[in-house]
């Protein structure tokens, strides 16, 4: 029973912490916080910095599939494009419906307004 | 986390052809009162640890560690290792990772960190410890073999299955790991099944992980059984990576059977761990973390809580020998209010312990 008492204080103790953690999240409506949060992890904007993805300097307006040292997957060496903001907004929704086979493993985002402003942001790396 | 399942394989124009690297971890431990039979300090090289990690072909790659200490006197032993295939595929218009992975130790495959091989507190002072905890805690490690099978579906559903058994005396000696006694009777399996959920800005998840081994002493009959089944979630926000919190906890409940060293008597061991974070900037952190180990055995319990600060001046993109040069420093306290199933005298057991944890 004491058992069963503490795992449960335990149980309420963790879910106490998990709903302070996600009321305290900021809002995330700068172009460079939806970047950060979504895009970081696998991109830089510095330039000629690869990561997991190509490096995003100077991505609006770019042809597809063109960073020096970067290993594109098939689909996006043959895709030819050039990312307009509105390609990059059609990619970003949904990246696999409109390069399918990419090797980005990023499921889209849906918040048209973080869309904008995380091209918007990117518009100005160059 | 998908690095992990998908083999080990991704990989950058920068990415070395030969993955290497090496990790370095230095540390200084002080008990509150100095025990009859050991040291009351230790100064060490702790780890000292050569990588084989990342990709060896485009659906193949390994995480395997050979580690030294000061105490092993430079003798180099085989640490964790994971050699894993994966394959992305399509699942009856699903997204899936598949992969097989052969390793040697129960939870090392595992991509959260909610579970022993990968659990709150990474580094933490050789000088003490619980002597009671479940065998799927670390209680097999190094000196099995196992494979199991795992899929990722859809980005949340993660299952895994395989078996692990002893592995033979020679090859345990070849790689300078001890040959344990009681081994495997046989194949033990294991299992995992979890659900995940990575929002990017956050993620979560919530599992369930259980093991049956059989145990049987080199120089007995019988065997003692040990069945384990535990629960655990994670949550983790993350947003612009300036602050970062996550909070972890896990339940194993154990229940041993143990026909070759006490009579076939029952016994039931119950671990219950939760640990939060918070890291500022990637660079400074606190932890804190609380266990409860309990069980109908007389020395079994074990309670206490383990805090630590740490500072990451070097390991970030953009700091200062990145991405070669990583460097963790970090102070940790650990307090005990039972030990061993006695309370009186439990905080003689406390430990402060400092590291300082290199990467390249």
């Amino acid at each position: 029973m004491k058992k069963a008492k503490n795992l449960l204080r335990g149980c309420v103790l963790v879910g106490l912490l998990w709903a302070a953690l996600i009321r305290v999240a900021p809002a995330d409506d700068s172009g460079k916080d939806v970047f950060e949060e979504q895009c970081a992890e696998c991109h830089s904007v510095l330039k000629d910095k690869n990561k997991k993805g190509p490096s995003l300097f100077g991505v609006v307006g770019r042809k597809s599939g063109s960073v020096d040292g970067y290993e594109y997957s098939d689909a996006m060496k043959s895709a030819n494009l050039v990312w307009t903001q509105e390609d990059l907004d059609q990619y970003l929704t949904y990246p696999r419906k409109m390069v399918p086979g990419t090797k980005m493993k990023y499921d889209g985002l849906e918040a048209r307004n973080q869309r904008s402003a995380l091209i918007q942001y990117l518009g100005n790396i160059k | 986390m998908k690095f992990k399942l998908g083999g080990y394989t991704d990989s950058t124009a920068a990415s070395p052809l030969i993955p290497l690297s090496a990790m370095l971890v230095a540390s200084a431990s002080n008990l509150k009162t100095k025990p009859e039979d050991g040291p009351k300090t230790d100064r060490s090289i702790q780890e000292a640890s050569v990588f084989l990690a990342g990709r060896l072909t485009s659906n193949i790659g390994s995480f395997i560690q050979a580690t030294t200490s000061s105490a092993d006197h430079g003798r180099v032993s085989l640490d964790n290792v994971d050699v894993r295939a994966a394959k992305a595929i399509d699942l009856k218009g699903q997204d899936a990772i598949v992969g097989v992975s052969f390793n040697n130790n129960p939870t090392v495959t595992d991509p959260l960190n909610t579970v022993p091989a990968w659990r709150f507190p990474y580094m933490t002072s050789e000088l003490t410890g619980p002597g009671s905890s479940p065998l799927l805690d670390g209680g097999l490690e190094m000196q099995v073999g196992g494979i199991t099978a795992y899929a990722f579906v859809n980005d949340s559903i993660y299952v895994e299955l395989g078996g692990y058994s002893s592995l033979p005396d020679s090859f345990l000696n070849t790689v300078n790991v001890d040959v344990p006694d009681p081994k495997l009777n046989g194949v033990a399996p294991y299992w995992r099944l979890a659900y995940i959920k990575d929002n990017h800005k956050d993620a979560y998840s919530i599992g369930l992980v259980g093991m049956n081994a059989s145990l049987r002493p080199t120089d007995g009959t019988g065997s003692d059984k040990y069945d384990d089944i535990g629960v655990d979630a994670s949550y983790q926000f993350l947003g612009t990576r300036k602050h970062i919190f996550t909070a972890n906890s896990s339940y194993i409940h154990e229940r041993q059977t143990l026909g070759a060293t006490d009579s076939g008597n029952k016994y039931n061991l119950d671990r219950f761990d939760i640990a939060g974070s918070y890291y500022y900037d990637q660079t400074y952190g606190l932890n804190a973390g609380l266990f409860r180990i309990n069980g109908n055995a007389s020395d079994a319990d074990s309670n206490g809580y383990i805090l630590q600060a740490d500072w990451t001046p070097f390991g970030k993109e953009g700091s200062w020998g990145a991405p070669w040069a990583n460097v963790r420093v970090g102070l940790q306290y650990t307090g005990y209010s039972k030990f061993d199933g006695s309370s009186a005298n439990a905080s003689d057991n406390n430990t402060t312990y400092a590291f300082i944890w290199t990467a390249f």
